[in-house]
């Protein structure tokens, strides 16, 4: 690579970012370019991102929710992770998608549990726990 | 760092959960004087995944409530029992043993 291919690299990524949203973020997987025309890291280095559900289902059961969840989605070294430290919910997946699968599933899995609980049966975190999904949740027909 | 579903099935319940099958997964559920404390974790029924290690085995530390995936190895395996589990959920505040909670009542 010649010092004139090196200048027009550093032209053409100024004249890139001069587009790039003031908020822009790349979302959940890296996309590698070269790197005299990566993004500064204020733009790339975002490892997680949160998205909001109202809806769950699984084989048989739709849940909604009266506040929206907001779900944690981030990369590992190979899987994907959907989580929510509030609900207590950490799931995974081989993809983004899998993962918040996952999530859907188990906390459909949980609100049935906790639902299904009586109240002498829970302590600590556990009646907080009951007490989140009986207030925030209620299932409707599939 | 690597545990396998057999050592899983079998310790979990000897230090304090509840095994119970439910669609894909197997969940053990952590009690105390036969309350659920809120501590848990699960394992895919298919036998395809033997291990735990990596990024399985840290949402596993996050769902147990454990600090690391030491501690969590430390559960899992052998060396920590149902008395020194229950004493670091306490020492958490995850929950309070039913004669403390009494006491702060009077």
């Amino acid at each position: 690579m010649t010092l004139t291919h090196i200048n027009e690299s550093y032209e053409l990524r100024d004249e890139r970012l001069r587009f790039m949203p003031e908020h822009f973020q790349r979302g959940v997987t890296a996309v590698s370019t070269a790197s005299e025309l990566d993004v500064p890291p204020w733009s790339s280095g975002f490892s997680a991102i949160r998205t909001p559900l109202w809806r769950f289902s699984s084989m048989h059961t739709v849940i909604i929710s009266s506040k929206p969840v907001s779900v944690r989605i981030s990369k590992g070294e190979i899987l994907f992770f959907a989580e929510n430290e509030n609900l207590d919910i950490y799931a995974t997946g081989e993809t983004s998608g899998e993962a918040i699968h996952a999530f859907s599933e188990h906390l459909v899995h949980f609100y049935v549990h906790y639902t299904q609980l009586s109240w002498d049966r829970v302590t600590g975190e556990a009646r907080r726990l009951k007490k989140l999904y009986e207030d925030l949740f209620q299932d409707v027909p599939a | 760092m690597k545990i396998t579903r057999a050592e899983i099935k079998k310790n979990l319940p000897k230090k304090g959960f509840r095994m119970e099958k439910s669609g894909h997964h197997i969940y053990f559920y952590h009690e105390y004087q036969g309350r659920e404390t809120g501590a848990y974790t699960y394992i895919s029924h298919s036998s395809k995944q033997k291990d735990m290690s990596g990024d399985l085995l840290l949402s596993m530390r996050k769902q147990l409530r454990l600090e690391s995936t030491r501690e969590a190895a430390d559960l899992m395996k052998c060396p920590m029992d149902g008395k020194g589990f229950n004493r670091i959920l306490i020492e958490r505040e995850a929950f309070i043993p039913a004669s403390s909670s009494k006491e702060r009542r009077k």
